[in-house]
């Protein structure tokens, strides 16, 4: 099922309950009563329509954004993203960094296990802040500046044209997904069992979520941001032939 | 085992829906693409390398032997035609299972399945041991060692370096060099010792 702005937000949840972690990177917290989308974006002050496209985006791989991208501010996208890159940073990966902490063997050689996926994890973790960081400190601050040069109505110089960034970061958007892949083929296939299993469960269960909430992530990326981004530096391109 | 690869080349949005309905029930079934006639079929098919063709029977109106066309952009790929309800088309001889369109679901579920165990049959069961050689370039990736260091340690080409790892990729399905170091310590193919004394 997609969404839309007359949608019960209750009815979203109990539908597709993987939404849960977006609806709370907007600052929506439960008890939402029968109101629809359009009334919960209405009191928290959030743009209806982006909320229904980056819900649709999160329940549906195969959705493509409908509404006119030029309707969001580069900066809405992208205070989303930050949420996002928060939640991942100060809470996904640590929970998961606890829950392997927790992880226990029988005998004292198998203990050296936990070491090993410990520092596995914290290769994997380290990858991901340099690729947030990276998005954070050049990618977001260069979608914004381009918005405000379109805004303005900003000539630039052919120089500047030059350095747009946008299709390389289309191309080398990278896959931080595949430690992850690596860690599960791991887990599931070699390491010897933990003594405490619903631990070890628990610990695939949330690398399973984070993979699916980052391929999410990454899908607004290349679906509402990139594309929007690349729109604007068309236009700039634009205003600066005539 | 390595999922059968299908393509389904169909313009109708509802019957493409369909096929990808059917298709998640089979096991060891992988829709890759679900195509329109628009884009270059070849193309596709040298991309994505399927082994199975599914497509409607208009497109043989359009392009009368475009059964040889897809059999020689792949070789041994199965092609499987959706025709109307009960009709009888001249060059069914060509396709390796026609699918009539009012068939029941079990019914194309049971052809299906007969068509991907003739395919499984053709392939060669690979299992996940490595080779001597093959275990000889975990190691030396676990260490850290380059393409070319390996090679010179080895006595063999970078080339041959690189398809071992290809295969040991493949066979482990680990693909990052710090999972693979995981999986050596794991099966005590190297010892965290003799890592520490590298770094």
């Amino acid at each position: 099922m997609l969404i839309n702005k007359y949608t019960k937000l209750s009815d979203v949840i109990l539908a597709r309950y993987n939404c849960m972690p977006v609806i709370l990177r907007f600052g929506i917290p439960f008890g939402f009563g029968d109101k629809n989308v359009e009334e919960i974006c209405r009191q928290y002050q959030i743009d209806a329509d982006f909320f229904t496209e980056i819900i649709n985006v999160f329940i549906d791989e195969d959705y493509f954004p409908q509404t006119h991208l030029q309707e969001f501010s580069v900066k809405t996208i992208i205070d989303f993203l930050l949420k996002s890159h928060r939640d991942y940073r100060d809470r996904k990966i640590p929970y998961i960094e606890k829950l392997i902490e927790s992880l226990e063997w029988k005998s004292p050689e198998a203990q050296k296990n936990k070491s090993l996926i410990k520092n596995f994890f914290r290769e994997y973790k380290n990858e991901v802040i340099e690729h947030l960081a990276f998005e954070e400190k050049e990618i977001y601050p260069y979608a914004l500046r381009m918005e405000e040069f379109l805004q303005k109505k900003i000539q630039l110089k052919e120089e500047e044209i030059s350095k747009f960034l946008m299709n390389s970061y289309e191309e080398q958007h990278d896959d931080i997904e595949e430690k992850l892949l690596d860690l599960k083929n791991i887990m599931i296939k070699y390491l010897p069992p933990a003594s405490n299993l619903d631990v070890e469960q628990m610990v695939l269960f949330e690398i399973f979520r984070l993979e699916k909430d980052l391929n999410n992530h990454a899908r607004i990326e290349e679906k509402v941001l990139i594309p929007k981004v690349k729109w604007i530096e068309k236009q700039l391109k634009t205003i600066n032939n005539l | 085992m390595t999922n059968i690869r299908f393509l389904v080349v169909e313009k109708s949005f509802i019957i493409r829906q369909g096929i990808k309905t059917i298709l998640h029930d089979l096991s060891n079934a992988e829709l890759i693409e679900a195509a329109d006639y628009s884009s270059s079929l070849e193309n596709i098919i040298e991309q994505i390398r399927p082994s199975v063709i599914i497509f409607n029977h208009k497109l043989l109106k359009q392009q009368p032997d475009i059964y040889q066309i897809l059999k020689a952009a792949k070789e041994n790929v199965k092609l499987v035609l959706i025709k109307g309800p009960n009709k009888k088309l001249d060059n069914e001889k060509f396709f390796d299972l026609c699918i009539d369109i009012d068939s029941a679901k079990s019914q194309i579920i049971k052809e299906l399945n007969d068509l991907i165990e003739e395919l499984k049959s053709n392939q060669i069961e690979e299992t996940s041991d490595l080779s001597d050689r093959e275990i000889d370039v975990l190691k030396l990736v676990a260490k850290g060692k380059s393409n070319k260091e390996m090679a010179d340690m080895l006595f063999i080409s970078t080339h041959t370096v690189i398809s071992h790892r290809k295969n040991i990729i493949r066979k482990l399905n680990i693909k990052s060099v710090a999972g693979l170091t995981v999986y050596a310590i794991l099966n005590r193919l190297i010892s965290e010792d003799e890592l520490n004394n590298i770094s």
